[in-house]
């Protein structure tokens, strides 16, 4: 097995993790760690979602599992009385739970069929949300008054999570956590296996992988961490509703996963920073911030099929071109 | 018509170019297809309209120890070969496709909420009055949207089945390649396909404006419930469409005596998933 081209794992989490303690100690305006903590609890939703696309499968009800984590948890606490800690294990278990069945049940299709059957488990479960048990899952007008994380005891004290910093430094630890696994898992045994799926499932299957069993078990850890950015959501929003798990916010994740690149681990990274900032940045155009944001996704997809992240491979390439260099100009590929 | 041929030294190419008379045949010696740069080179200077590469890496005991060079003959050269003559485009990349159109929708709904406002717009009924049909009472308008919308759909079904054009779009349809080898212009009916379904899109804005109101937003809905229809019924039938349409429209009429609004709509996600599983085609679907 030859090393492959590209970012090494090892150095782009280190910059990753480098630059998320940057940020607060460039910073403490509330308004920027607010953006910085909903990016990382964005990335660990990218980085999950790019995980099962791995296999060749775009789950459209991946937010779903981020739902059923921040139900969950928020059921767990207010009403089981359970510690904020004992529920960010537990809510992300219960998700990855009923993925089981759900990913039994949607794996038996593949390609756009896959696409269409979990979009439609999207829709069934945001309407869940949205309309039954309106008792416990708050109905039409959300779920409330969910308190925020508890006090973490420690030797000598206890950190407790009201302010913003705080709960920056946590989504921060659930963030590394996630990137670690999903990071070693891509450049792992684990991540060839699921490249051979994606390219084609027969071929492997008939080398000896188990194909349902192996999409099966992406589905369900993918799940997990959506889970776990679920309950991060639910008690730093403290307020949830159907709508945060509905069919936008999971085009927005799809979006920003496919314009950094859905080929490699660091496409879903670079386009949830590059389009967070530049959402944040377009608020300035008030009415003609969508239409800005529009025409940038068209240019971009349409500049570059393969994502923001072909962007270095494309230069160097040009370069070698120019070069002369043939050897490197063709063998040069996305990287991973 | 300018025709490049690669590999003229080999049995296919020798064979094919005396039938095709080539503008330029080239071997080995004279294009090494393991030159990228070569390639774009004599593709450049004889701007070619059709490259037939008859080259192979055909020394296949060899190829595990000359991975590089089979790799590029092999892999690369038509790849290379294919960038001259064809544009890169979305098709066959779906997930491309889908963000492009997205991003469309944006900037279009933005566009409109710009020109025209975001509160909801009624238009004036161009019929009055109610009719009676067989004791059921319906306002006129509706029967306009009736009568219109099945005669479009008649008219739809005429020209796909009748008409050389679509035919044609059929064609195109169940095999690009074959369909090419007779003559059918792609990219001509490819971009009509296109257009005329746009324009039964704006017809059925047209009819439902009356109804509903007009707002930039309007189309989330009737596109979900297309969604659904389209899964029922079975990608690419019409009657399939149209039966979809009837039964998605009576499960909802009939579902609300006995449940909340919310359940029903419940009730058609779950019948796509059911319908997924069970006939993933749907009920009229072609492969």
């Amino acid at each position: 097995m030859s090393r492959r081209p590209g970012l090494s794992p090892a150095l782009g989490f280190g910059l990753l993790a480098a630059a998320g303690v940057a940020v607060p100690v460039l910073t403490r305006d509330s308004y920027y760690l607010d953006v910085a903590t909903t990016m990382l609890m964005n990335l660990v939703l990218t980085l999950s979602l790019r995980f099962e696309m791995s296999t060749g499968q775009l789950n459209m009800a991946h937010i779903s599992f981020m739902g059923i984590g921040a139900y969950a948890s928020a059921l767990l606490v207010t009403r089981a009385g359970w510690s904020f800690w004992a529920s960010l294990v537990a809510a992300p278990l219960v998700a990855a739970l009923v993925a089981v069945p759900v990913g039994r049940i949607a794996l038996r299709v593949s390609g756009p069929y896959y696409f269409l059957i979990t979009f439609a488990f999207l829709e069934v479960l945001r309407l869940f949300f949205n309309n039954s048990f309106v008792d416990y899952l708050g109905g039409p007008s959300g779920l409330v008054e969910i308190p925020r994380p508890h006090p973490l005891p420690l030797s000598g004290g206890a950190i407790a999570f009201t302010g913003k910093l705080p709960q920056y430094w946590l989504m921060y630890a659930l963030f590394l956590v996630a990137a670690a696994v999903l990071i070693r898992l891509e450049y792992s045994r684990f991540g060839l296996v699921a490249s051979a799926i994606r390219q084609r499932d027969l071929l492997a299957e008939t080398l000896g992988v188990d194909v349902i069993r192996y999409k099966l078990g992406v589905f369900v850890l993918g799940s997990f961490f959506a889970g776990v950015a679920g309950v991060f959501f639910a008690h730093s929003h403290q307020v949830l509703h159907s709508s945060d798990f509905g069919l936008e916010p999971m085009v927005l994740l799809v979006v920003f996963t496919v314009i950094g690149g859905a080929q490699s681990v660091w496409g879903p990274v670079v386009g949830t920073l590059v389009l967070s900032v530049t959402s944040e940045l377009l608020r300035e155009l008030h009415h003609y911030e969508i239409l800005v944001y529009g025409a940038v996704l068209m240019v971009v997809m349409l500049v570059f099929p393969e994502g923001l992240v072909s962007l270095p491979g494309r230069i160097t390439r040009a370069l070698d071109r120019r070069r002369g260099s043939k050897a490197r100009a063709v063998g040069a590929r996305v990287a991973p | 018509m300018k025709i490049l041929l690669t590999g003229r030294s080999g049995q296919v190419g020798s064979e094919l170019q005396a039938v095709l008379q080539p503008a330029l045949a080239t071997d080995h010696a004279s294009l090494d297809l393991a030159d990228a740069d070569a390639i774009r080179r004599v593709a450049r200077e004889l701007k070619p309209d059709v490259i037939v590469n008859a080259a192979a890496y055909t020394a296949v005991d060899k190829a595990e120890s000359e991975k590089e060079l089979c790799m590029q003959i092999n892999g690369v050269a038509p790849g290379v070969l294919a960038e001259r003559v064809v544009f890169r485009h979305l098709r066959g990349k779906t997930l491309n496709a889908f963000i492009v159109s997205l991003g469309l929708l944006w900037v279009m709904q933005a566009s409109a909420q710009l020109s025209f406002g975001v509160l909801d717009k009624s238009v004036p009924s161009a019929v009055s009055g109610i009719v009676r049909v067989f004791g059921l009472i319906m306002s006129r308008e509706r029967l306009v949207v009736i009568v219109t919308a099945s005669a479009l759909m008649a008219a739809l079904y005429v020209f796909l089945k009748f008409a050389r054009t679509g035919q044609a779009m059929r064609a195109v349809a169940q095999d690009p390649d074959a369909a090419a080898l007779q003559g059918v212009n792609i990219e001509a009916v490819l971009a009509l396909g296109f257009g005329v379904g746009c324009a039964l899109a704006g017809a059925a804005g047209a009819l439902l404006a009356p109804v509903f109101a007009v707002s930039p937003t309007m189309g989330a809905l009737p596109v979900v419930k297309a969604f659904i229809i389209i899964i029922v019924g079975g990608m690419g039938s019409l009657p399939g469409a149209v039966l979809g349409g009837l039964l998605l429209g009576a499960v909802e009429g009939i579902g609300t005596l006995f449940m909340t609004s919310a359940a029903v709509n419940m009730l058609g996600f779950l019948i796509v998933i059911a319908i997924l599983l069970v006939r993933p085609r749907g009920l009229f679907g072609v492969a």
